[in-house]
């Protein structure tokens, strides 16, 4: 066999063996990558002398202040923030804790649904989640406040200072994002 | 966002495992198979290269996936396919790119047992070594709890350099042929990431319900001709004459044998690119290294002493993990390749009266080849049986299978035609996906024009 006639047939072979099956490399329309991220959130244990002042009064509220620049969480693929809290409760009296979030301007923007944490109980979980209509508020954040209110007793007993009685709150969030191409 | 996810997702479907040439080694005399074993027998009385097309070799690919795996129009929801890929993705897979192009190529016969080949070539290669931990992190997200995230195999590597080279074949008993070939590297880019260590893990915590940590993180990125002062002067005009004298230099060298141990049987081997680059122009490199741990903000509720959790979360982070950058020059090893191959020859031509048309040859040659790629950031091998050809002076032929880590069913094929000294060489792999190109997994093709003199 001549040497051009055998290179011709191995090329056409060639090219009439290679061809590609059907593809539609317009389904990257339809891609959708939904990762969620956990972050450890906020966390104290407090005990009964913390509810006191210096001269033994009881303080039932108590505020801290974080401030939270959110604006780089990636606003535009967002679309759930749960929160999930677990509570301790060793006194005999209630707590409703709350968190507000404040814009720069120090206006409360947006607030968690409060959260009770019944006496004398043990491990308690719940989760918050805030809905995708009021997810641009956590953009808005400059920084958010905790308030923890120590609610009255029925029999109006107060704490004293020798009480050995704890609120446990640990905390995290889940932010669930959803990439599209389009 | 669609045109990225579209490039990553076809970028990441070729797949490759570059650099290994198993078919144009020992092919057809050729004088390319000198770059691949310095030692390499030809019989040539000179050649020349045709400029810019002496060789183009391209590869590239990736070891995960092929396109077809997501685009198939076979009505099955493309999310799920990727569901599938993302399942099936290894511990850690490569994506690579290669591309060789010989701008001058010439050699010749110096005496009857020498042969002296020179010339310049550019290359070009970028490899990213993915761990499946990085790729899960990215996917489904950090929520699987005690897991650790590694980052221990995240390497890469990119290079564009151009390569100086002349080499010595010396025929030193009728069974040895000895050769060696010396490399003056200019690297134009470089950028590499090797040797990283660390994991991020979220744990269940003590005192919050998870703590999370980045664990002894050591990670080096090293760059040089990447990072400028001043990018709006950069034409490609400097990146060429930078292939030529680039200012980071570098040296080395391949060797390699040839040996005919017994009749029709041969042993050959060579190692390729044992050298480094050092590089000293526009050299830029990172670091980070620390440990971390995060509980959370640990509230005080003390308003009369108000902390600011958030920067005392940053200063601790910046003190426990230190990112730095570095100007200090630094040396690049080149991957070295290795070539091993046993053949056996058999079956002579003999013309109408019984006499051998090419005396002492033989038309067929079947053998067993050996690859390994030796580099610091990624390393294989490859092994592959081969059946080749002579059909007359104007064709030559080479069947090969190849296996490695990644594929058990390269099918690779090459011929080399020459008519007067013209020479055309066409070499390719992975025919057995021809009937659907969207599944193939390893792409790699080598095409090249010589004009090639022999003795009368």
């Amino acid at each position: 066999m001549k040497p051009l006639k055998l290179s011709t047939i191995i090329l056409l072979l060639i090219t009439t063996f290679s061809c590609t099956k059907n593809v539609d490399f317009d389904q990257v329309d339809a891609v959708e990558i939904t990762p969620s991220y956990l972050i450890t959130l906020v966390y104290f244990e407090l005990y009964a002398p913390d509810f006191l002042d210096s001269v033994n009064t009881e303080v039932p509220l108590q505020l801290d202040i974080v401030k939270a620049p959110l604006k780089d969480v990636p606003q535009k693929h967002l679309e759930k923030v749960e929160f999930t809290i677990q509570t301790t409760n060793v006194f005999n009296r209630n707590f409703n804790a709350q968190i507000v979030f404040f814009d720069v301007n120090q206006n409360p923007i947006y607030e968690l649904d409060p959260i009770v944490i019944p006496a004398n109980s043990n491990e308690l979980i719940t989760i918050i989640e805030i809905p995708t209509e009021d997810l641009h508020y956590i953009f808005e954040t400059e920084f958010f406040a905790f308030f923890l209110e120590l609610r009255p007793s029925d029999d109006g007993s107060v704490i004293l200072p020798g009480d050995d009685s704890y609120v446990e709150f640990k905390s995290s969030v889940e932010l669930f994002l959803r990439y599209k191409t389009i | 966002m669609r045109t990225f996810i579209l490039i990553i997702i076809v970028l990441f479907s070729l797949k490759s495992f570059a650099q290994n040439k198993q078919v144009l080694y020992n092919f057809a005399g050729l004088p390319q198979t000198l770059m691949l074993n310095p030692g390499a027998e030809v019989e040539n009385k000179f050649y020349i290269g045709f400029p810019l097309f002496s060789q183009v070799s391209l590869h590239g690919g990736f070891s995960g996936f092929s396109a077809y795996d997501v685009f198939a129009d076979d009505g099955i929801d493309i999310n799920t396919k990727i569901d599938d890929v993302v399942n099936k993705f290894g511990k850690s897979e490569f994506f690579e790119l290669t591309q060789q192009l010989e701008v001058i190529s010439a050699g010749f016969g110096l005496n009857k047992t020498t042969y002296v080949s020179f010339g310049y070539y550019q290359e070009s290669n970028a490899l990213v070594k993915t761990p499946r931990d990085l790729i899960d992190l990215a996917y489904e997200g950090n929520t699987d709890v005690n897991r650790n995230y590694a980052i221990s195999k995240l390497t890469a590597r990119a290079e564009l350099l151009g390569v100086y080279h002349v080499g010595i074949s010396k025929k030193i008993t009728d069974k040895w042929q000895v050769g060696g070939r010396f490399k003056l590297y200019s690297g134009v880019l470089n950028a590499s990431s090797k040797g990283n260590k660390g994991a991020l893990v979220t744990n269940k915590g003590v005192d919050n319900l998870y703590q999370q940590e980045l664990e002894n993180v050591d990670v080096l990125i090293q760059t040089s001709g990447i990072v400028l002062d001043d990018y709006d002067n950069v034409e490609p005009s400097d990146y060429i004459k930078k292939l030529f004298f680039s200012g980071n230099y570098g040296v080395g060298v391949d060797l390699g044998f040839t040996y005919h141990f017994k009749k029709q049987w041969t042993l050959s081997g060579s190692a390729q690119d044992i050298g480094f680059i050092y590089y000293t122009k526009d050299v830029e490199s990172y670091t980070v290294k620390g440990d971390f741990k995060v509980d959370g903000f640990n509230l005080g509720f003390d308003l009369e002493n108000p902390e600011d959790y958030w920067n005392d979360l940053k200063d601790r982070f910046e003190e426990d993990v230190v990112v730095d950058t570095l100007n200090t020059n630094y040396i690049s090893t080149r991957p070295m390749k290795l070539n091993g191959a046993i053949d056996y020859s058999f079956g002579k031509e003999y013309d109408d009266c019984r006499f051998e048309t090419r005396p002492g040859k033989y038309s067929n040659k079947v053998g067993v080849q050996l690859f390994s790629a030796v580099g610091s950031v990624h390393s294989y091998v490859a092994a592959t049986l081969f059946y080749e050809r002579w059909f007359s002076k104007h064709f030559q032929a080479k069947v090969s299978y190849t296996a490695d880590a990644y594929s058990f069913s390269n099918l690779g094929a090459g011929i080399s035609t020459q008519f007067g000294p013209f020479n055309l060489y066409l070499l390719a792999d992975n025919l057995l996906y021809l009937n659907n190109l969207y599944n193939t997994k390893s792409t790699s093709i080598q095409v090249g024009i010589n004009f090639i003199f022999y003795n009368k």
